[in-house]
């Protein structure tokens, strides 16, 4: 399988991911200090030789900015889906194979998790603490640990009484070993794939959700992608230099991490099928 | 006599199925089953589809719990192991599965297999002496060209071969063999069988389960007989087509007969229905034995449970109508 398409899409949502994870790894090596960076005289440009993406109401080069913005969600997103792969896989894996009170308490913490609505809880958690962003993802991690756990959960148990993971305990394996590497890193690494993708787009869309509906995530003058589309309600129609770079790559980006992480997955499942 | 291996004292395995329309219903796949195995012998489980075969082989292994009764392998007492000590344990005793696809992970190829199984069980072995060894065992079973590939592009014969390799690497004291042969075509039938001969002549002891008369004989020692969770007959081998089996053993003798007559290639396949509910009480063939009915012992037969009657050297037969050999229908 896989026709034209679907390589062309692989490889080009590839690349996009490739690129946003070159700048998060590179930015942070390089010095920005927002408030030098203000110049009126320069407010508000279009794209141009001097400033490649124009410029913001303050006068500060967007391209500059967009690049320190990958800041915002790059590691926090890492974390979160960290967090939720790892919590999700183990969590999933204890409740679909363990017996006893160990399955009856999981599954207990999981389905408690999973009543809570994702985003409100999210917002409710920055009205009361205002954390980090940081926190904010650790977060939405761990909200995301029920969903992943469910689906591995249900790997686990519909592989769990397949005669051939019988044969590996049979064999002298032992269940940790089974767990982790016939049945999670062997048969569920597709799904781990795609939802830790998922999971750090929705990093880099809750960063900019909350940017834009409040003062909470990254503040000013940090840049992060979702502060710079906020700009718009401050310009009104001035100009749209400001935020339309920046809005793009937010679509862009979670568009590409969502591709890449299925497509990847697909690719995985029949290779190693 | 060589010396005990594993003995098993009336083992009971029942089943419990819900169904909606039904209600409740219960199988015995194991109905008080008494069992010897000693070291370096091979012992044939012959019996009809659905009498518990292959039930027998994994409560003997503790891959399926019993509901009563006791099972010593090596002077352990099996049933009471757990957790890491049974883990150990199980590294003594293995299984090829009835279902071949069933002993290998369907994403690992045949080296990855054999090495993950080298290094468990023999961890002291590094890299390069895995990496030998695995050679020698692709050579014993005939895979060497095949080691890189995976379960889907192997044939039902090379996944069989695959499974004992991986268990020829783990040197088990007992190895139980459910259906080894069936479903394979003729040739490949007897690649299994020549690999099945050259284990028993290394001294391997292992259980054989088979309805295939053929493969018995020809690499059997000891031979039991099941019907519907019990054991009805023991018998050594060479004796199998005594004028004294027991009337079900006698009726799966000539079936065989007949089938080998009808298809003249290759071993004979035993299949025999036996209907009627199971009686708990009485002799398990009593619905269906003309034996009961000649001799006018149908209403014991269906009250009491035959008990095992010794009729030469390690042969005996649970049957009420024993002490007087059964002629043979012409
Ligand atoms: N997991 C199970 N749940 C319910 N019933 C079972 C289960 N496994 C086996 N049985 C029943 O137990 C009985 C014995 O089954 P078993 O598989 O041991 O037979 P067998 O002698 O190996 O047959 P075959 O020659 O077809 O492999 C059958 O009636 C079967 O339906
Ligand atoms: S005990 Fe009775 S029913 Fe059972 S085999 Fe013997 S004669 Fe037949
Ligand atoms: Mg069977």
């Amino acid at each position: 399988m896989g026709g034209r398409a679907e390589r062309i899409a692989f490889w080009g949502s590839g690349a996009i991911v490739a690129l946003v994870i070159a700048i998060g790894l590179v930015s942070p090596l390089i010095g920005y200090d927002p408030a030098a960076a203000v110049d009126y005289e320069q407010k508000l440009l279009g794209p141009g030789a001097g400033h490649w993406l124009g410029t913001d109401a303050q006068g500060r080069d967007v391209a500059m900015r967009l690049m320190k913005g990958t800041e915002a969600f790059f590691l926090p997103g890492l974390m979160a889906a960290g967090i939720a792969t790892m919590a999700g896989a183990l969590l999933g894996a204890i409740a679909g194979y363990a017996e006893g009170w160990g399955r009856t308490l999981v599954v207990g913490f999981l389905q408690l998790v999973d009543t809570l609505p994702r985003l409100i809880f999210i917002i409710l958690v920055c009205t009361i603490l205002n954390p980090s962003i940081t926190l904010i993802a650790g977060v939405a991690g761990v909200l995301f640990i029920p969903s992943i756990a469910t689906v591995i959960r249900r790997k686990v148990e519909a592989l769990g009484s397949e005669d051939y993971i019988l044969a590996h305990v049979a064999h002298g394996f032992s269940t940790t070993r089974i767990l982790l590497y016939h049945i999670l890193w062997l048969q569920a690494r597709p799904l781990l794939i795609r939802q830790a993708t998922y999971v750090f787009g929705y990093v880099l869309f809750v960063e900019t959700a909350l940017s834009y509906l409040g003062d909470y995530g990254v503040q000013e003058p940090t840049p992060s992608w979702g502060n710079m589309v906020a700009q718009t309600r401050e310009l009104g129609g001035a100009s749209a230099w400001p935020w339309v770079f920046p809005a793009v790559a937010i679509a862009v980006t979670i568009a590409a991490f969502l591709a890449f992480g299925n497509l990847l997955a697909r690719r995985d499942e029949e290779a190693i099928r | 006599m060589s010396e005990l291996l594993l003995e098993a004292r009336g083992l009971v395995k029942r089943f419990r199925s819900q169904s909606l329309l039904r209600g409740s219903h219960e199988t015995r796949a194991l109905d008080g089953v008494d069992l010897q195995i000693r070291v370096g012998e091979v012992l044939a489980v012959i019996g009809e589809s659905g009498s518990g075969k292959t039930t027998l082989g994994k409560v003997l292994l503790r891959l399926t719990p019993a509901t009563a009764g006791e099972i010593r392998f090596g002077g352990n007492d099996l049933r009471a192991l757990r957790g890491k000590a049974l883990r150990l344990k199980r590294r003594e005793f293995q299984m090829v599965f009835q279902n071949q696809r069933a002993n290998l992970h369907p994403k690992m190829t045949v080296r990855q297999m054999l090495d993950e199984s080298l290094r468990l069980h023999r961890p002291k072995l590094d890299a390069e002496g895995r990496a030998e060894h695995i050679g020698g065992l692709l050579e014993r079973v005939g895979l060497s060209a095949k080691a890189e590939q995976r379960p889907e592009s192997l044939s039902g014969g090379e996944r069989r071969r695959v499974g004992l390799a991986r268990i020829l690497a783990t040197q088990p004291k007992l190895i139980v063999a459910d259906e080894p042969t069936s479903g394979l075509d003729a040739a490949i039938k007897l690649q299994i069988i020549d690999l099945l001969r050259r284990l028993k002549e290394s001294s391997m002891t292992y259980m054989l389960i088979s309805h295939d008369l053929g493969l018995v004989r020809r690499i059997a020692d000891r031979v039991v007989v099941m019907l519907k969770g019990r054991i009805i007959e023991e018998i050594p081998a060479e004796r199998l087509g005594d004028p004294r089996h027991h009337p079900y053993t006698a009726r799966l003798m000539r079936a065989a007969h007949l089938s080998e007559d009808h298809a003249s290639q290759g071993p004979s396949v035993i299949e025999v229905g036996v209907g009627g509910e199971q009686r708990h009480g009485g002799c398990v063939y009593a619905a269906d034995c003309p034996v009961a009915r000649e001799r006018g012992l149908l209403t014991r037969c269906r009250q009491e449970r035959p008990e095992p009657v010794a009729l030469g050297p390690g042969h005996w037969v649970a049957c009420f109508a024993s002490a007087d050999p059964i002629e043979e229908e012409p």
